[in-house]
């Protein structure tokens, strides 16, 4: 006798999809349409969700109210010569190709785990079909947080839908131009972190004031000029060549309220 | 409906799909939300009919409400660790089928925590399984299999399509040799006879 999920009233299949791991439910919707298709139907929520581009890695992870975000898939390209074992896998509508499929436990806390989906290569195709089926499972139709490598900032990205963060990292030298292209793709951005060097020329119009919340590490020259012209609330610079002069005129501005109004919090590192 | 004088030793008949009908108490039967729903103010004049299921399930489902009576109220899902060993006895004594049976009748009743431990159940027999070994579990069409059953529905489809064609086709003659007026019929059938002598001289 088989235990045929597809063949349970809705509300059995609900119920039992609930009790799984968001992992899990995203395992499960790989095994068919028809599975997929019941993920869909018990309409699960998920809070926030983090896309990750690191190296050459995928991943995207979760962050559920008050708690840290926990990985839930992580693509990864390996050789060819370990993809033995692989089978088909299908993801969304157009992604058909060979992977293998492994669980990986938390050390620290049985609980937690992510399933790590290994390909030979990861392309545009498999990106955007991850996407896509991520958002149709979950009908996840609010903002996402993006973590990405800054080697990856020339390449094309998948549709995020509305990026409200923004964490560039890596140790490259990130051209301003690539950049402000990146960030003109996101109008509504609240927070945005880059940690790698940035190199070009500032312009007042420049994307990277949108940001509400702004942290920057090896700002160098530009500091001066993002704190000059910044209208966000937060902002946190460090590394900067900072002229005595302008910061004075602009803490002059800010505490006379003849600028700055919206400006909650300033933090300046000159190493 | 058996009706005794105190209401917590009311005892309800229950009819099952082999028409075999036993004894269930009131205060089992009312974990039951359908029950609820249907029996608990109006009564039943006769035995309740449940007769989707047979009655070796409906017997385990109510033992299992028998024994949840005097439970605290449910309160979400119980982590299958916490199970008593009465709970995991019963669960385990359950071959595959009844326990098909049991989960299906349990939704149909609206028996919440049983339905709920059973969906738990299930959902720990996924855990830590890649799609593979997961489509083995829950025994899903994998996409071969759905690609293969369709391309067998498609030259079905075609089959019956060419077969209803060829009908309406002769139909269709039928129908033209019918309309034709007496002479022309005649000068129809003779021209045939001809091609056949024809062919029959040449050879």
């Amino acid at each position: 006798m088989a235990l045929k999920f597809t063949n349970f009233p809705y509300l059995v299949q609900k119920n039992i999809l609930k009790n799984m791991e968001l992992s899990e439910i995203f395992m499960t919707s790989l095994c068919s349409k028809k599975a997929k298709n019941c993920v869909i139907l018990a309409r699960i929520k998920v809070s926030k969700v983090w896309h990750e581009m690191r190296g050459n890695k995928l991943s995207i992870r979760i962050e559920q109210k008050g708690q840290r975000s926990r990985t839930i898939i992580k693509v990864s390209e390996v050789p060819e010569e370990q993809m033995r074992h692989a089978f088909r896998v299908r993801i969304g509508e157009d992604f058909d190709g060979l992977a293998k499929i492994r669980v990986r436990v938390s050390k620290r806390n049985e609980n937690k785990q992510h399933y790590r989906i290994e390909v030979y290569h990861i392309g545009e195709t498999l990106k955007n079909s991850l996407n896509d089926h991520f958002k149709a499972l979950f009908q996840y139709r609010e903002s996402c947080a993006l973590l990405m490598d800054v080697s990856k900032i020339s390449e094309r990205m998948p549709n995020f839908g509305i990026v409200n963060e923004i964490f560039l990292v890596g140790k490259a030298i990130v051209e301003l131009e690539d950049l402000e292209r990146i960030l003109s793709q996101w109008p509504n951005l609240d927070t945005l972190s880059i940690f790698p060097t940035i190199k070009g020329d500032f312009t007042d119009t420049s994307k990277i004031l949108v940001a509400q919340n702004v942290f920057m590490k090896n700002i160098g020259a530009f500091g001066m000029n993002i704190l000059k012209n910044f209208t966000g609330r937060n902002i946190n610079l460090q590394r900067v060549d900072v002229v005595e002069a302008e910061l004075r005129e602009i803490l002059i501005k800010w505490m006379n309220n003849e600028a700055y109004s919206k400006q909650r919090k300033t933090f300046i590192l000159n190493y | 409906m058996t009706s005794p004088a105190s209401s917590s030793e009311v005892k309800y008949l229950i009819e099952s799909s082999e028409g075999n009908t036993f004894d269930v108490s009131g205060a089992a039967l009312r974990q039951s939300n359908t029950f609820n729903a249907m029996f608990l103010n109006i009564g039943a004049d006769g035995p309740i009919p449940f007769t989707d299921y047979n009655e070796a399930t409906l017997k385990k489902v109510f033992e299992y409400c028998e024994h949840s009576v005097n439970e605290e109220n449910y309160s979400g899902p119980k982590h299958q660790d916490d199970l008593s060993k009465w709970d995991l006895n019963f669960f385990n004594e359950m071959d595959q089928k009844m326990f098909i049976d049991v989960i299906n009748a349990s939704n149909f009743l609206d028996i919440e925590r049983l339905t709920s431990y059973c969906c738990e159940r299930i959902a720990r027999m996924l855990r830590g399984k890649n799609t593979q070994e997961m489509i083995k579990v829950i025994t899903l069409p994998t996409a071969e299999e759905l690609e293969a059953k369709q391309k067998v529905e498609e030259k079905k489809a075609a089959a019956a399509k060419k077969v209803a064609e060829k009908a309406a086709e002769t139909a269709e003659k039928t129908e033209t040799l019918e309309e034709l007026p007496v002479q022309q019929l005649v000068q129809t059938t003779r021209n045939k006879l001809t091609r056949k002598y024809l062919s029959f001289s040449n050879e």
